[in-house]
């Protein structure tokens, strides 16, 4: 096992308005080495937040957070992030964005690994080339290199494509599924789209709003590439819809939802 | 290639962009054309003022003309209340310079602090909104009763008021770092200086800019007013004071040309370079 998640809750309140939401409530998952674990839900059912308990970025307000046999205490390389928003430094050009979390070397040494990784985006030639300059798509591959070059062994995805066009979008899973296949990593990946999901995942985990909990699992074994319309995919996708209408999260009348978390202290 | 000619080949040839010889030299004299009839503006309405107050009242109000020569005297170094005005310019400019280098050191350092430690923010932040509620002249009885009249009574008064901004904005630009930028730097294992030096003041610099730029001008306006108060026998500040006593007006309207001036070159040319440099280096320009 690498990474678990045992009995998390985890409360957000504001002392000043005196409003709480509770965002998860006694979520377990077990996460192990190779999963490409891909976690799915309406917006406001606790995918992020799970994601940032396991990144270190936020602590559990009850349960135990493990990595590697370890209590998880903070923010580390061994669990890299890919963010949801873009999250380039704009002064740095795209080979000092991904040398900047290379762990270890001299200056020389950082840019070699850089671009070994950039090479495996397919952004080589765009190496001095600034964030600005760069698509929406280019950027999230740049920010995976980045990710990457941190050498994780955990790699974390916060709906890592969510901002991009249809057709990006699907491009970008597939070289997501062939770095995870290549390079041996386990990748947990959250989005918001069921086909995403099914397309990519072994494990495709269906958490549910207000409070944040785990809904239902399912593992695929199909090999990839995967044709979403072939029966095993339809069937799939349909028992998935079902389950999340059946939670309360879908009719739209969950509590707690239309709080955001910006803002709110633990 | 002209704009027009390079827009209708990029139509032509169904192309989605183009380029063309930037028309640098329009912008530049159009930028130049308004510079000089804003000035002419001024000086208009200043003549009429003059010669409205020399008929109605026979006062010895100086006109451009007369102003204007005897500015081309004192550059050609002519005295004014005893010395040249490159010697008042210089004295006056020596202050500021020590009163806001000392502003920006502490300014910077306070900003930085207040901006990282959420804790004393909000304490820190009341201070320093209170501090700078104190009008500049304001501060003259406090700067006498600790360092009586003279230089360093003058220095702390453009100290005290340059300051204010220079914290404000800083640890507002500070605070105002996306989260995840941190978050990154923090997750590759970076400690708390590179934290600071690579991510927090490049993505805060702006910020910081724009509060060195409102500082130097408080600093500047009250350099004049705390030189006037606090009793400096030279600078430009007291050579305009004492046309009270010599009747010497045109020396003080010579004066007051040379501290505009001297205000809008550092605003105009320094900051603005400044800024469109860290803009470019941040890569705020975005292109077409």
């Amino acid at each position: 096992m690498l990474a678990s998640l045992k009995n998390v809750s985890k409360v957000f309140a504001n002392p000043r308005t005196g409003k709480g939401l509770v965002a998860l409530n006694d979520v377990s998952i077990q996460v192990e080495k190779g999963d490409f674990l891909c976690l799915i839900g309406p917006s406001g059912c606790g995918k992020s937040t799970t994601l940032n308990l396991l990144a270190g970025f936020e602590h559990p307000s009850e349960g135990e957070l493990m990595f590697n046999g370890k209590p998880i205490t903070g923010p580390s390389p061994e669990r890299g992030v890919v963010f949801q928003e873009f999250s380039l430094y704009p002064w740095m050009n795209v080979l000092q964005n991904v040398a900047f979390s290379v762990r270890a070397g001299n200056r020389s040494e950082m840019e070699g690994i850089a671009r070994k990784y950039l090479g495996m985006v397919g952004l080589l030639d765009f190496a001095h080339a600034m964030p600005n300059e760069l698509s929406g798509g280019m950027k999230q591959r740049v920010a995976i290199a980045r990710t990457l070059a941190m050498d994780p062994d955990l790699l974390l995805m916060d709906e890592p494509f969510g901002s991009l066009d249809e057709q990006t979008r699907r491009k970008l899973d597939n070289e997501v599924l062939s770095l995870w296949e290549g390079q041996g990593k386990t990748v947990v990946f959250v989005t918001h789209c069921i086909e995403e999901a099914l397309m990519l995942g072994t494990r495709v985990v269906l958490m549910s709003a207000s409070p944040g909990r785990i809904n239902k699992e399912w593992k695929i074994e199909m090999p990839w590439p995967r044709d979403p319309l072939s029966p095993e995919m339809i069937a799939l996708k349909k028992d998935v819809v079902k389950s999340l209408q059946v939670c309360s999260c879908a009719n739209g009348s969950a509590q707690g939802v239309f709080i955001t978390i910006n803002g709110l202290e633990e | 290639m002209g704009r027009k000619e390079a827009m209708d080949k990029a139509l032509k040839d169904g192309r989605s962009h183009f380029e063309f010889r930037p028309e640098t030299r329009k912008f530049l004299l159009s930028n130049s054309l308004n510079i000089a009839v804003g000035i002419a503006l001024v000086i208009a309405v200043w003549w009429i003022l003059a010669e409205a107050m020399i008929y109605t009242r026979g006062a010895l109000f100086p006109t451009p003309p007369e102003t204007f020569s005897a500015l081309w005297s004192a550059l050609n170094g002519a005295e004014l209340n005893g010395e040249t005005i490159y010697y008042h310019t210089g004295s006056s400019m020596l202050r500021w310079g020590i009163g806001y280098a000392i502003a920006l050191i502490i300014g910077i350092a306070v900003g930085i602090s207040f901006g990282t430690l959420s804790r004393i923010y909000d304490t820190g932040m009341v201070s320093v909104y209170v501090i700078q509620m104190i009008p500049g002249l304001a501060w003259v009885p406090i700067a006498m009763l600790i360092f009586g009249l003279g230089e360093s009574a003058t220095i702390f008064i453009i100290l005290m008021t340059a300051m204010p901004p220079i914290i404000i904005n800083t640890a507002g630009g500070i605070r105002q770092v996306p989260p995840v930028y941190t978050r990154v730097a923090l997750m590759s294992g970076k400690d708390k200086i590179s934290l600071f030096t690579s991510v927090l003041i490049p993505a805060a610099s702006l910020s910081i800019i724009d509060g060195m730029r409102i500082g130097l001008a408080n600093g500047w306006r009250v350099l004049i007013a705390a030189e006037m108060v606090l009793g400096a026998m030279v600078g430009l500040g007291a050579t305009i004071y004492d046309s009270r006593y010599s009747l010497d007006f045109v020396s003080a309207f010579i004066c007051i040309i040379v501290i505009c001036f001297i205000g809008l070159a550092i605003e105009k040319m320094f900051f603005a370079g400044l800024e469109n440099m860290v803009r470019n280096r941040l890569g705020l320009d975005k292109e077409v």
